[in-house]
């Protein structure tokens, strides 16, 4: 029972696996020839940019607002 | 060439034992830490096994120990691997091992013995720092050897954090241990702004760039997964390069470092978001598709994944928590607490150490040759982590908060350290789940080298299990080339950022001159060095690892300024180097600790503080004191009364604030004089409040022979007799009203080991009063009288003065001599009713001074002593003599005695001579009501001529000239 569910599961990971999240993903891996690591060169999620921008925003404003202070 | 034939397997078998060693032992010694706080009488009393030894071990000894040991040992795994060549000059590992761990038994020796630079994660003494720099300095070499004859054609992003890592260190162990310690120019507040970006150094680019280089190594190959976007590794870097140098003043927001560095450092701290974020990001997406596998599945490999995500969970959390406790509203509450411990376990042990211990687990294996011994002790390894680290870290996180609300709502500082002990006690279970984790690693791998399953095959290549194509492209871009990294990370940031962070505000006059404004005048003084037995106490200081738990600097928020004095000045610490700002207030800020407790009370508290205080955590020192003969009270030895000595220094420089200490300044009315019913329903508090609070020297009885009190001198009040000295009713030695009481009990007596108690609460200094009371049957029998009325004061004019001196030189100059310095004819041989010898008041001393006035040169104070008379002493009631007028013009005599030493102190500080008159006019407006509102006759503040001065100055009258 334990063994089908496993199989399962490894099946569903193949599936996974087999469609890519993204275009980068399509592409092949670098591989590390003697380490062994491959290294897709991927993506910055759009989250993600929008957190640095934020971020950078408040980061010029507070820097600006708290710079002496009064 | 094989893969295998790039590795010295031997010589990575060999750091990993010595790993596994420190790996163990460095916590442990946490916990022995641990425990002393819930527990201080264990192992108390045996100097090499204080806290204040014992902290430095363990803090260095995880990070350089349990974590940097791994970190190095796998540098000769990872390195050789991703150039394509073996180890620069390999045989130098054997070497540098034996001399790393010389290092850290020597160094973590050293710290027992008392050896200490007073640095915090700078503590090790020159030949252990030396021998540091050399190891990591060879070590940088064998891996820059490397990566320049490498055969790889790409620079992986474990080998940017690797080689940046080492840069960083060595440079960053060039400010600490050198600039910081032996430059003289850089003291004070700059020795604090530097220390700042030493102490973030060694995590942020010490510990974090190395840690970072082991789970972007191991985790693609434990997973079994390509890394997930090589574009998110170089903005994490990048982002982690260029604002993490700048973040390390952050450990002292709100001290006297310039407020915009502090500013710079709060962004930064928050920018440092962008690269958290972003590597973690990497790391799940790596794991993306092979949670189930590595979650399901045994074996070295996924229980290195396991960690290795396990950590970058806390990685994400610890670093989370360190950008936002930057936040100055967020500091304000969390600082100095165990929030801040919370957040460094977080990443030194919940990050850092895991993700060692998660790359061991994928080498251990491979360096030996057998497959891992047991699933079983690794899983109860990981999951003992986990309970035991999240008790720890969610407790540490949830106590700051709580410590820290308390003392924002004004709680008692040393109410809030008992709050906190259940809270301690969950954090040792904690750690010992962790240490028996370790405890597990250990066995396992030992078994694995011993019988584990041999390998039929070894290398990460077999681990590669993804049969997709691969593609071999050029070279990365310049960004990511070693030159780069070597040059623009490694040299440009970390000088840009020492630079902005560290150059800028030495060169600001400010921040290196020893002008402070004087608390009265407000006028600028210079703030003298320590004397060489002051220097001797501070070296005990740091030697003791005191200001381990004690900061020194009052920040102008959370009612600091009330709790425990005036707000810092940068010039108070230009004679500070180090400085001694600290990160940690496990006891009281001690930066106006000076004259707040007699010599006596201090006396008493290194021998044992619970005696003094029963709630205290602090160790004994009973190595500070002579042996005691034939039972005889133990006398400090010259380490105690040096440390006395400093301790009585510090935060005096900004003049005489003490006088007008507004948190003492209690003018309580009437109404304290409660029911009969609401006295008693405040003596079940009191009674509490006395046992916690007074005990130790009053003692059970109220007799005044608590245990502490072998030391006191005077001793500590007997209330059995009911007598007072500082009263406001009418008649010899009659009973004070309970104003009078808790006066004095918030006031403390200056000079006696009787402390302010303004930090107790109004209802717990209220109820303590009712209890005081229950001691005599005085208080069944008699009655209170009346408080005497204060005449209002008249003018301060130069017939007021010499009339006054007329009065005093009848009256008060046979005890209180005739310059009032109390030195009297009948001084020697006056006692009180309990039998002690007296010693009459010297008017000319500042507040908090032995030998001075107990409660002030406050006019109205003053008045009423006079009026009342000093309950158990020869102290008549001139008020049955003398009328209300002449007592006001002893009143303005005895204080114009005081303005005088206050102006000569000030001028012995740099006082100018033209500010003189103002600065007068400001004394007196600090004694005086009349004086304030400007009943002040401006001769008596006027300079006088040379020859008026000489006269003055003999006879120590301010304003001898116009006496008749």
């Amino acid at each position: 029972m334990r063994e089908r569910k496993n199989e399962r599961k490894e099946d569903l990971r193949v599936e996974h696996q087999s469609k890519p999240r993204d275009d980068s993903e399509a592409e092949p891996p670098y591989v590390y020839r003697h380490a062994g690591i491959e290294e897709r060169d991927g993506r910055i999620p759009v989250w993600l940019k929008l957190v640095v921008v934020g971020l950078l925003v408040w980061s010029a404003y507070y820097t600006i607002r708290y710079w002496n202070a009064s | 060439m094989n893969d295998q034939d790039l590795i010295n397997r031997p010589l990575i078998k060999a750091w990993l034992w010595w790993a596994l060693i420190w790996l163990t032992f460095f916590p442990i010694v946490g916990v022995v830490v641990s425990i002393k706080f819930h527990n201080p009488e264990f192992l108390d009393g045996v100097s090499w096994l204080t806290f204040g030894r014992l902290r430095p071990m363990h803090v260095n000894g995880v990070i350089f120990g349990s974590f940097s040991t791994v970190f190095l040992g796998l540098l000769y795994y990872i390195v050789p691997r991703l150039c394509g060549v073996r180890m620069y000059k390999e045989a130098w590992g054997w070497w540098l091992l034996w001399a790393w761990n010389a290092f850290l038994v020597l160094g973590s020796a050293s710290f027992l013995f008392g050896l200490n630079m007073g640095l915090e994660a700078g503590e090790f003494e020159w030949p252990f720092n030396l021998l540091r720099f050399l190891i990591l300095g060879l070590i940088a070499v064998q891996v820059l050897g490397t990566v320049f004859r490498r055969t790889e054609r790409r620079f992986y992003v474990a080998m940017w954090y690797t080689t940046a890592a080492l840069i960083w260190t060595i440079m960053n162990l060039i400010l600490g241990n050198v600039l910081l310690t032996y430059a003289d120019d850089i003291a004070g507040v700059n020795s604090a702004a530097m220390h700042g970006l030493y102490i973030h150094y060694i995590v942020g680019l010490w510990i974090t760039p190395a840690g970072l280089a082991l789970i972007y190594y191991f985790l693609p190959l434990s997973a079994r997964s390509p890394l997930y976007s090589h574009k998110l590794s170089l903005l994490g870097f990048w982002g982690l390069a260029f604002f993490y140098p700048f973040v390390g003043t952050h450990h002292y927001l709100y001290s006297p470092i310039p407020h915009w560095t502090q500013t710079v450092s709060i962004v930064t701290s928050m920018l440092l978001i962008i690269p958290v974020w972003t590597v973690v990001v990497n790391f799940f997406g790596t794991m993306f598709g092979r949670w189930g596998a590595v979650a399901g599945g045994g074996g070295g490999d996924n229980y290195a994944a396991k960690f290795l995500m396990m950590g970058a969970v806390y990685y994400l959390i610890g670093c989370f928590q360190g950008s936002v406790e930057a936040l100055r509203r967020v500091q304000e509450l969390t600082h100095f607490n165990d929030f801040v411990i919370a957040h460094s376990h977080l990443t030194v042990f919940g990050t850092f150490v895991v993700w060692a211990v998660g790359s061991a687990y994928y080498v251990w294996p491979r360096v030996t040759g057998r497959r891992l011994w047991s699933d079983r002790l690794a899983s109860w390894h990981l999951w003992l982590t986990v309970a035991g680290f999240t008790v720890m870290a969610v407790g540490l996180s949830a106590q700051g908060f709580v410590q820290g609300s308390m003392l924002e709502f004004g709680a008692n500082f040393v109410d809030t350290v008992k709050e906190m002990k259940p809270w301690w006690v969950a954090r040792t279970l904690g750690g010992v789940a962790m240490d028996v984790a370790l405890l597990l690693m250990v066995i396992n791998f030992y078994k694995t080298a011993q019988e584990g399953e041999l390998l039929a095959q070894e290398g990460d290549a077999a681990t590669r299990p993804i049969d997709t194509p691969v593609q071999v492209v050029a070279a990365g871009s310049w960004i990511e080339s070693p030159s780069t990294v070597l040059l623009i990370a490694g040299f440009g940031f970390f000088f840009l950022a020492v630079g902005v962070q560290g150059v800028t505000p030495w060169l600001m006059a400010e921040t290196r001159t020893a002008t402070v404004q004087d608390t009265v005048t407000q006028m600028a003084i210079q703030v003298t060095d320590y004397t060489p037995q002051e220097l001797k106490g501070r070296h005990v200081y740091i030697r003791e690892g005191c200001w381990y738990c004690h900061s020194q600097y009052v920040r102008p928020v959370t009612g600091e300024s009330f709790r425990w004095g005036p707000v810092s000045q940068a010039g108070e610490y230009a004679h500070d180097r180090p400085h001694l700002f600290s990160t940690r207030r496990i006891g009281p800020d001690l930066t106006r600790v000076g004259r707040k407790y007699g010599d006596d009370w201090h006396a008493a508290h290194y021998w044992n503080p619970r005696e003094v205080v029963p709630d205290s955590i602090m160790p004994a020192f009973p190595w500070l004191y002579e042996l005691a003969k034939d039972g005889n009270t133990p006398q400090l030895n010259e380490d105690g009364t040096a440390l006395i000595a400093y301790l009585q220094k510090l935060g005096t420089g900004i003049g005489d604030w003490r006088e007008g200490f507004a948190a003492t300044q209690v003018t309580g009315g009437q109404v304290l004089n409660a029911s009969p019913q609401s006295q008693e329903d405040l003596l079940v508090l009191g009674q509490t409040v006395y046992e916690r609070r007074c005990v130790g020297c009053h003692g059970v009885n109220g007799d005044g022979g608590g245990p502490a009190a072998q030391f006191m001198e005077p001793r500590p009040r007997d209330f059995t007799k009911g007598v007072f000295k500082f009263r406001s009713t009418q008649g010899k030695d009659s009973l004070p009203t309970d104003v009078d009481l808790y006066s004095t009990v918030t006031h403390g007596l200056w000079g006696t080991a009787m402390p302010a108690w303004q930090e107790i609460s109004e209802h717990e200094r209220r109820a303590v009063v009712q209890y005081i009371k229950t001691f005599s049957d005085r208080w069944v029998t008699e009655t209170v009288p009346p408080s005497i009325t204060i005449a209002p004061e008249p003018a301060v004019t130069d017939m007021s003065l010499a009339q006054g001196k007329t009065l005093f030189m009848a009256n008060c100059m046979l005890c209180h001599g005739a310059g009032g310095e109390g030195n009297g004819p009948m001084a020697p041989v006056i006692k009180d009713i309990w039998g002690q010898q007296l010693k009459p008041a010297n008017f000319t001393l500042a507040a908090g001074l032995s030998g001075g006035v107990k409660l002030g040169h406050d006019g109205a104070h003053l008045f009423r002593v006079v009026t009342t008379g000093i309950g158990g002493t020869p102290m008549p009631v001139f008020g049955e003599q003398l009328k209300p007028e002449e007592i006001w013009d002893i009143v303005h005599y005895v204080q114009s005695l005081r303005v005088a030493a206050h102006e000569q102190e000030l001028v012995a500080v740099g006082l100018k001579e033209g500010d003189l008159e103002q600065a007068r006019s400001r004394m007196w407006a600090a004694l005086s009501p009349a004086a304030r509102r400007g009943d002040l006759e401006k001769t008596i503040i006027q300079t006088p001529s040379d020859s008026h001065r000489t006269a003055r100055l003999t006879d120590g009258n301010a304003n001898g000239r116009r006496r008749p």
